[in-house]
Order: C-alpha cells, then structure tokens, then sequence
C-alpha cells in the first residue's frame, strides 16, 4: 500500500485503458491501471470462439503505442498482452473500484479490497458493458460458479443450477434442459423483464416438467459438495422451506451494473437522464469534475480504434501537450472546399465557421459538431442540378453553407432557403419520401450528413431538436396547407402549433372528444377506428404526412367520429382549429382543397366500415409492424405451394445466403408475412450501427454494406422481426488454389439481409421467381386496399 | 416491380392473357383443320399435318424451356407469367398433337411419342389441379398453425404423457413408450400418398397368447390396451392417472391425424411432377425419333 501520488491512474484494462497506460508508460509517469476482473479487454474476451474482430473506420488512422490490426479475437487479445509486457504496463487485476474522492491533484481511489490508491488525474475507460452482479453470498466464487455460458454442449447429464429470471436465464435453461437436469431459481413469482417470447416458451417448459423452476427463491449459500457426489451443494429459500440441490455447474444471470452509477458516484454530470446519455466532456476529454476524463465507448466511441486514440491522447492532454486528434488529417481533407486562401485548411478555424454560419449549429458543442462533421461532407453541386425528387427516400440532411437552393412541390416554387438554412429534415423526421424537390440555386455549397449522425446530434444537442422541430412546423404548414397563405398567417398558425409524441398503442384522441386542434402526423402511423357495438372497426389508416382525421373539421360536427391509436411510435403536430378556419374562411383555394381531401377520407372510412373482414386483416398486418415498413413481402398461401423458389432465388442472387425465411412469421386468413425486410421507415437496424454501414438508397431500399460492416450483431439485436442473420459470406478461394492449400480466409460474419434486389434491374427475385404467383411485395400505404380486396374474395 | 396490389395468380396472369392466346391458336387448329382442303386422308404427312406437327414441336420445345427459365434467377420477367403460358399452351398442344395426327394411330414410334406426350399433359393437368386446390385445404386442414407447431405439440403431448406414466406400472409405462416409438407419419412414398397410418404397437404375450405387433391406427390399439388396464384397476390414484392418461392418448391420436392428412396432401402437391419430369425427357427422346423416322422414311 503505497502511500505516493501516483500521475494518474486508469480505470478499466480495455484497449483504450491498455493504449493510455501504454503512453503513460511511454511518457514515463507513474501509473497504475486498474482492472476489476482477472483479464484484460473484457468485451472482447466475452465474444465467441474465433471471432473476427474489426477495425473500422477504415478511414481513421490509428495513433497508438498498442499494435491493433484487424483479425481473430485471439490474436488480437495476444498482440495486447504482448504490448502490455513489452511497454511496461503496470496493471492490477482484481481491482474493482468502489469509490473515488478527493479532488485534482489528490483523488483517493478506493478498490473493493479495502486498499486504496493515490493519484494526481483519473481516467475512466470502463466501457459500457457494466461489471457482472455476483451472488453475493457465501461460496460465489467457488470454481463451478459461473457467469457465463459459452456453449450448451459442454454440458451434458448434469445437473445445472440458473440464478435469474431475464432473457439470459431463459436462453442458457431452455438450451441446457435438453440434456440437463436444469434448476432455475426466480426471486419475483413471474418472468416480466424477459421478452414475450421468452416467458412464454420458460412457462410452457416449466409447464411441462422440462425445467424445474423455484419461484420466490434466493440462494443462501453454495458449498463443495463431498467426494463421490456433483462438485456442488447450493442452498435456496422459498417459501416452502429450504431446498439443498446437488449440481455440477451454478450459472448466475443477474444483470449487470452500468458503469454509469459509479461514474455519477464520482460527481460526473451527464447529458441527459435516458439510459444512453453521454457524459459532458472538453474537447479534451475532461468532465466536469477537474482532473477526471473519460474515453472509449464511455464517452460515446464505441469503436476500438477510436477508443485507442483518445487512450493516446488523453495522456497527451494529461501532460499539457496540445496534440491534434487522430481524425485531424482526416478533416483537413473534409473541409479543404472551405479553403480561404490556398494553403491547408485550419481545421478548427473552419468548424467554428461552419458554427457561425448555420443556424442549426449555433448552440452545438465543438466535439458533437467534429464528429459531425467527420462523417459528413461538403459537396458543391452546380446550378440547376436537382439534388433530390419528390418521392425520393434520402439518407442525408443538408445545411447550406453559400449560395441558395429552391424547393418545388408539383412543379410549383414553394420557398427559396439561403445560407444558414437546412432542409431534408422532413425526410429525416418522417422517415418518407421527400415531399419536395429540390433545386440547386446559384453558387451552391452544401454540408451533407447522414441521418444516423444527425439523429445521434439530435439526441446528445437538445437545441439541435428544438430548432429542427421549429422549421418542421413552418415548413409542415406550408407544405401540407398553406402553400399559397401569406407568411404572416402561416408564422401566426406557427404559433399555436404543439408537438404530440405518442408510444406505439396509444391514443392521440378517441371517439366523442371535442374538436379543438387539427392534427398533421409527422412520423409513424396511426389507425382510426369506430366502436361498433362490442368491437372497434379500423376505418382508416393514417400514414405519415397525412392529416388524421380531417373530416371531423368539416362534417360541422364539434366531436370526434374516430379514434386515433398509435400503430408504432408516432409524432403528431397540431394547430388551433378555429384559427386553421378562420383561415380557411378567408382563403378559397384553401377551402377547395381541404374539403376535397376530406371528401376522400371520408370515402375511405364508409369503404372501410362495410368490410369488416378487412378491418380485421388490416388490424392483424397493424400488429405486426407492417404500419412502420415500406415494402412488405406478402404470400398468398391459398396460392403458395410451398417450393421454396422465393429462397432459392434469394439465395442464388446473394451469395448463397437466402434473405428470407418463408416459413416462419405470422399468417392470418391465409395472408402470410414471412420473415422479411420491411426496409421500415424508421429503420431499427441503422438506429446503433457503429460503422455506419446500413444505408438507404432514393427508391427506399435499406441495405446493408458488408464491406464496412464490423460483424457486431447490433442491427440483428435491434431488429423486432427477426430479419437480419449473421453470415460469412466472402467468395470462398476457388478449387485450384484450395488444392494449393489455401485456405477459406478466417471471414467474420457480417449483418445480411434482404436488399430489395436493388441491384437486379427486375426487381424483388423472390417475386419473379413465385411459379404461382403467391408472393409479392406491396408499399404499405396498399395494405388497406389489399386487405379490402382479400376480404371481399374470401 | 410488383405485381400490383392484388395477388396474381398463374390462372388469371394478366387476365387470362394466355389462355385466350392459347385458346385462340386451338380455334385457329380446329378451323384449318375441318375446312382444310385436302384430297388425301387426314393425317401427320399431308401439308396441314407438317404444318401442326411443326408448330406442335415448336410448343413443345417452349414448354421444356419452362424448366431452364424457372431456374435463372435475377434475369426478369415473371415466373408465374411463364407458368400461366405453359400451362395453357400445354393443354392447347395435345389439341394442337391429336389434329396433326390425323387420329391415325398405330404400334409405331409416332403414336408412343403421342402417347408419352399425352402422359405429359394429363401429369401436368392433375399437378395443375392439386396446385388450384390443395393450398387452401391444407391451410384449412391444419388449423391455424405451421406444421413445425403441430409437430413440437405432438413431442410435448409425448412428454406429458411419460411423466404421467412414470408413477404408474411398468406394463403401462412399457405399452406407452412402445407405442410412442411405434408412432409412425408418413413413411414410404406409397404410404405418405395415401396417408395412411402405419403405426403399430407391440402387445406383450399374456392370456395365452404370444406377444405379437398390431396395427395402431389412430392409437386404437393403445386406447383399448389401457382402457382394459383401467377397467381392472382398483386403486383410485392410479384410476385418476390413467384417465388422464388416455385423455393425452386421444388428444395426440387427433393431432397425428391431422399431420398425416397434412403429410399427404403436401405429397400430392409434389409427387406429379415425379412423374411429369421424367415423361417429358422420355417425349423429347421420342420426339427426336418421330421426327428423324418421318425424315429418313419421308
């Protein structure tokens, strides 16, 4: 127990710990770092057998004293302990940190153990995973307790002993129950964290004698079991008494403690309380409390390279040194357009003009606008190149940074924007097509950036949101209803307008409410529907970018005929309905329209309401997530023979892995959803794609790009149906050079799954290669029809 | 690309487009054929035969090639839309075969190629019909569920059913795996097409009699070995479990049934082209000889 200062100590032997230990040593200060389990790089000692570990982005640079290259978790793991040897790393395993007090120039750093460690700067590289929960009981550390399962065969006749009642505990007693005897332990009297599918499949193997289950159970003690008899004894209470179960193995699955109490422990300010905030940080990693840092996925990069770099750099900072951050190249050539007068450009003099400029930037923090930036670009397209059409999906938001852009919708100027402005943040908010067209003006320069990192700035930049929010309205009214009002009117309805967001199930507003705001839905899809005796009839669907529910304003009526339910997560905007008629009133045009779009509505519920077969078919489509695709595959199966063709062609056109499951997923009056990409309009898949490989291409399409993608699974976790697989799909050596010995490349799995044939001229294969014609693929806003017309056939 | 919005099948692809095309070229034979003006018998060698017996090998040749564009993916067009011709045409053309003959029919090599393409077309026709009917009674015939369900709910009935018998005597726990084992769908060919029950049960010796195999249809046999057990009984407990017991027996007998009906309509829906694939290799060959032998004995 050393009573010295150490220069800093490091929380957390990952590879953006080992790279800061590494330059700590480099830089000769005295360090420590610290690790709570018994190995270095935990995430990645926890990923499976063999698994290729990667290195995006590949455009990044990497600046530290630890070698990384892409390759098997093996190597990689290897190349780190050699590094840890060769640079002197001074590391303690079996440190866990309870606590940190003091402050800059004296934090104490008090380890689980009792002893403590004395340093002048802390740096946090915990990551996010969180350290798994013990037991916390006698003998919870005996060698046959385990948090882990890495493979169900391992076990076989034993009997095994489960702690916990999440997904996790389910997954290891239903793998293990087929050879095993499995003893599951639940302290609560049900499965509720678990997923439906889950708790639905432990009741049933509960049910069914497969797997023992102790409800209201705690684990009192675990011992060594004697010789001649299972290794352990583990002794749970429950309300019928105390039970002593006999067992090989005792896996425990409690969850895991997010770093981030410990983190706030310290007194460490983050953004937000939602579950993903990051912390507030400097430019140069420091948080609020001085002289404590954190990097790596911490700190929002939860890559490794990236969390490598910030190791080097911190320590750089640490030390006084200003040093350029790896990406520094990397944005000089980004932003060389914005060069003032020849020579290299000033990277941080260009960010902070690019700030000035933009409105949207204005209250933007440096590090959120550089990440920004380094996944955008600055493109100067000519004049009167049309940059997008209506119609168009799109992946990117556009700032303009010079010269002027105009908007058309049918043909029809609709505004002007100049320098400063945004525009595709509709497309950005909706998820749809673009609504406008846009043309490019005189002496154009534009920022592009993707919709994924403008969504992450969204979340991490509450002004951000607040601005494009505001412009959504003005521009929503304009669009959908005022294009011809005089601006005044539209700033003045702008006024009354509110923003509704609604969970999936949920009612904006139900049947016999009084009217008093007219609705546009900005986002998701909503059903409206009639009570009619002791059922509710949907009779109509409401996609994004419609008004829900205008005939209510005009049937003269001061009540709602419909409810309107949330199909999925959805955004409404509304305004004052007596200022939208006092506008109307006095605006004819205005008039003709709205009355015409009312007309069609109200057609659609009376069709609707006469087909209730169809309401029920449409209500089953709803429900399993049809309201948030745009493109879904549907099979007839009062035509499907079951060949298989559709998989064949899948297969055949994509490298041998069929994209799609025609067996499985939901059916309903023989109308069959096979497990496919619906290529939502809020794609689950893109929401947490580290390497941003998923993209979505003008006519819709979302695909994955397997040469960027790192094989990390998040897409396939995401996704709620089930689409996407893991799959080595690299063109294997041909047979010459496999006699020559040459081995299938050690390929990751990378995320694959339907694409839409986009690069098929004809289209959907699965769809033209159906002999009978059962399978096609339809635009959601057809479902209702489609429903219709099955419903009259059956 | 799609379709449209309603599903179209290969019968109406694009409103019966071929069926009238094929339909009118049936016309077209029937008219020339009746008002043709010939002063010989009607038969293959007269010019209108040459003429229908060309167009009739032409047909053929553009329904094998069926088979070739049903296997290239990524090139296009509509597989059902391909499917919609060859069956129409396909009919058409054993019109198209019997008016180019002449109805002169004989123990020669012309007449076996007729025959084996008459061979063709009824397969095709009898696959055409099991692929209009047979979907929507399996859907039907199944319940609701996928037949992957109603086989894991076959194997948990099972299951119950052994912890049940587990605490009753070893005769009936023996009967009852026996007959699990025993348990049998589909099977052979022949017994997957008739959807038979070919399950059996093998009843140990006693009363005189030696132990022997038994038909278990339906788990009939079964039934009737435990409800006899069950009427000997005396123990109220083990009355209970044996009720429960048979009530499991019952339940998984209805379901089999329904998975062997399901395993035989599924056969029906594939078998025939186990036999119209072959044929149509058999009718090129014969097709090839029919017309080298009208050639070289011209």
């Amino acid at each position: 127990m050393r009573n010295s200062i150490l220069d800093v100590a490091i929380l957390g032997a990952g590879p953006g710990g080992l790279s800061a230990a590494a330059r700590a040593a480099h830089r000769r200060l005295s360090h420590v770092l610290l690790e709570a389990s018994d190995k270095h790089a935990n995430t990645i000692q926890r990923y499976q057998r063999l698994k290729h570990v990667m290195s995006e982005p590949g455009v990044l640079p990497l600046r530290s004293d630890i070698q990384f290259t892409a390759g098997r978790r093996e190597e990689v793991l290897e190349a780190w302990e050699k590094g840890i040897a060769e640079k002197g790393v001074r590391i303690r395993y079996g440190s866990e940190v309870t606590a940190i007090t003091g402050a800059a120039g004296d934090f104490h750093v008090k380890l689980r153990s009792g002893s403590e460690v004395r340093a002048k700067r802390v740096v946090l590289a915990l990551g996010v995973q969180g350290n798994p929960r013990k037991l916390g009981v006698p003998g919870d550390s005996l060698p046959f307790v385990t948090n882990t399962l890495e493979s169900a065969d391992d076990h076989r006749n034993e009997t095994i002993v489960i702690v916990g009642a999440g997904d996790s505990a389910i997954e290891d007693a239903l793998a293990l129950s087929r050879q095993n005897r499995v003893v599951l332990v639940n302290r609560g009297t049900e499965f509720a964290r678990a997923k439906e599918s889950n708790a639905a499949q432990i009741m049933r193997a509960i049910k069914n004698g497969l797997v023992e289950c102790i409800f209201q159970g705690q684990v009192k003690q675990i011992e060594e079991g004697g010789k001649g008899t299972p290794p352990g004894r583990v002794i749970i209470a429950s309300p019928a008494g105390a039970t002593v179960v006999a067992c090989h193995t005792v896996i425990t699955r409690l969850g895991a403690i997010p770093s981030r109490n410990f983190v706030e422990s310290i007194g460490v300010r983050f953004l937000s309380p939602e579950p993903d905030a990051l912390p507030e940080l400097s430019p140069s990693f420091e948080t609020n409390v001085p002289g404590v840092f954190i990097i790596g996925a911490l700190a929002g990069y939860p890559l490794i390279k990236q969390a490598m770099n910030q190791g080097y750099e911190v320590i750089e900072h640490l030390l006084g040194n200003k040093v350029q951050p790896a990406d520094y190249g990397v944005l000089q050539e980004k932003l060389s357009p914005l060069r003032f007068a020849g020579g290299r450009v000033d990277v941080d003099q260009a960010l902070a003009a690019i700030q000035q400029r933009v409105h949207m930037f204005r209250e933007v923090k440096p590090l959120a606008l550089r990440e920004l930036a380094i996944v955008s670009r600055i493109v100067g397209p000519k004049q009167g190149t049309t940059l997008f059409k209506s119609g168009d999906y799109s992946t990117a938001v556009y700032n303009i940074l010079d010269g002027e852009v105009h908007l058309y919708a049918d043909n029809v100027r609709l505004m002007t924007l100049r320098r400063g402005q945004v525009f595709g943040e509709m497309s950005l908010i909706s998820g749809r097509p673009h609504d406008v067209t846009a043309v490019i003006g005189s002496r154009c320069v534009l920022l592009e950036s993707p919709h994924t990192a403008v969504r992450k700035l969204m979340r991490v930049e509450p002004s951000v949101r607040d601005y494009l929010d505001r412009t959504y309205i003005l521009r929503a009214l304009r669009l959908f209803l005022l294009a011809h009002a005089a601006p005044e009117s539209v700033h003045r309805i702008a006024q009354t307008a509110s923003i509704h967001r609604v969970k999936s199930g949920e009612k904006l507003f139900s049947e016999g409410d009084a009217v008093d705001r007219l609705y546009i839905l900005r986002s998701g899809s909503m059903t409206l529907s009639r009570s009619a005796g002791d059922r509710d009839v949907i009779v109509a669907y409401c996609a994004a970018g419609k008004f829900v529910d205008l005939v209510g304003q005009q049937s003269g009526a001061l009540a709602r005929t419909v409810t309107a339910t949330a199909t999925v997560a959805s955004e409404a905007i509304s305004v004052d309905y007596m200022s939208f008629c006092e506008l109307m009133e006095n605006d004819q045009q205005l008039k003709i329209e709205v009355q015409r779009e009312a007309k069609q509505q109200l057609a659609e519920y009376t069709k609707m309401q006469a087909a209730p077969e169809a309401s029920q078919l449409l209500q089953f489509m709803l429900k399993h997530g049809v309201g948030e695709a745009t493109n879904v595959l549907v099979i007839d199966e009062s035509l499907c023979v079951g060949c298989d063709q559709c998989e064949t062609a899948c297969a055949s056109t994509h490298a041998g892995v069929s994209r799609l499951d025609r067996k499985a997923g939901p059916s309903f009056y023989s109308l069959h959803l096979p497990t496919s990409c619906r290529h939502c309009e809020h794609p689950h898949c893109m929401r947490d794609c580290p390497p941003n490989a998923i993209h979505r291409m003008p006519n819709g399409e979302v695909f994955i790009n397997n040469e960027t993608c790192i094989g990390c699974g998040n897409c396939e976790e995401n996704c709620p149906y089930g689409v996407i697989q893991m799959a080595d799909i690299d063109p294997r050596p041909g047979f010459l050079k496999r006699l020559l010995g040459k081995s299938a490349s050690d390929a990751a799995k990378t995320a694959v799954k339907c694409d839409m044939c986009k690069d098929l001229k004809a289209g959907p294969a699965c769809v033209s290669a159906c002999p009978t014609g059962a399978a096609i693929r339809i635009h959601a806003e057809d479902v209702p029809t489609l429903a219709r017309k099955r419903a009259a056939r059956a | 690309m799609n379709a449209g919005v309603m599903h179209q099948s290969f019968f109406n692809y694009r409103r019966y487009r071929y069926a009238i095309r094929a339909g009118l070229l049936g016309v077209a034979s029937i008219l020339v054929y009746i008002f043709c003006p010939l002063r010989e018998p009607k038969s293959g060698g007269t010019w209108i035969g040459y003429t229908l017996g060309t167009i009739g090998a032409l047909l053929i040749i553009y329904l094998a090639w069926y088979g070739v564009r049903r296997r290239t993916f990524g090139a296009g067009g509509s597989t059902a839309g391909w499917l919609s011709a060859h069956v129409y045409f396909g009919l058409v053309l054993m019109l198209v075969a019997t008016l180019h003959s002449g109805f002169q029919f004989g123990w020669n090599v012309h007449t076996a190629t007729y025959v084996l393409l008459a061979l063709v077309v009824l397969s095709g026709a009898w696959g055409t019909y099991t692929y209009a009917k047979y979907p929507s009674l399996i859907i039907r015939q199944r319940g609701n569920i996928s037949r992957a369900e109603l086989v894991e709910e076959i194997y948990q009935l099972d299951g119950r059913a052994i912890r049940v018998a587990a605490s009753l005597p070893p005769d009936v726990h023996d009967l009852l795996t026996d007959a699990i084992r025993r348990t049998q769908v589909g099977g052979s060919v022949w017994a997957m097409l008739r959807g038979y029950d070919e399950s059996t049960l093998l009843i140990p010796s006693g009363d005189g009699q030696p132990s022997r195999v038994v038909s278990n249809q339906g788990q009939r046999a079964l039934i009737e070995a435990l409800a006899g057990r069950l009427a000997a009984q005396a123990d109220s407990a083990e009355i209970a479990k044996m009720h429960s017991l048979l009530d499991i027996v019952a339940r998984k007998a209805s379901l089999v049934a329904r998975l062997q009906k399901d395993v035989q309509l599924q056969s029906l829906i594939q078998f025939w082209l186990y036999l119209h694939l072959p044929l149509c290799f058999a009718l090129l060959v014969a097709l090839v000889a029919h017309v080298i032998a009208v050639f070289f004995y011209w």
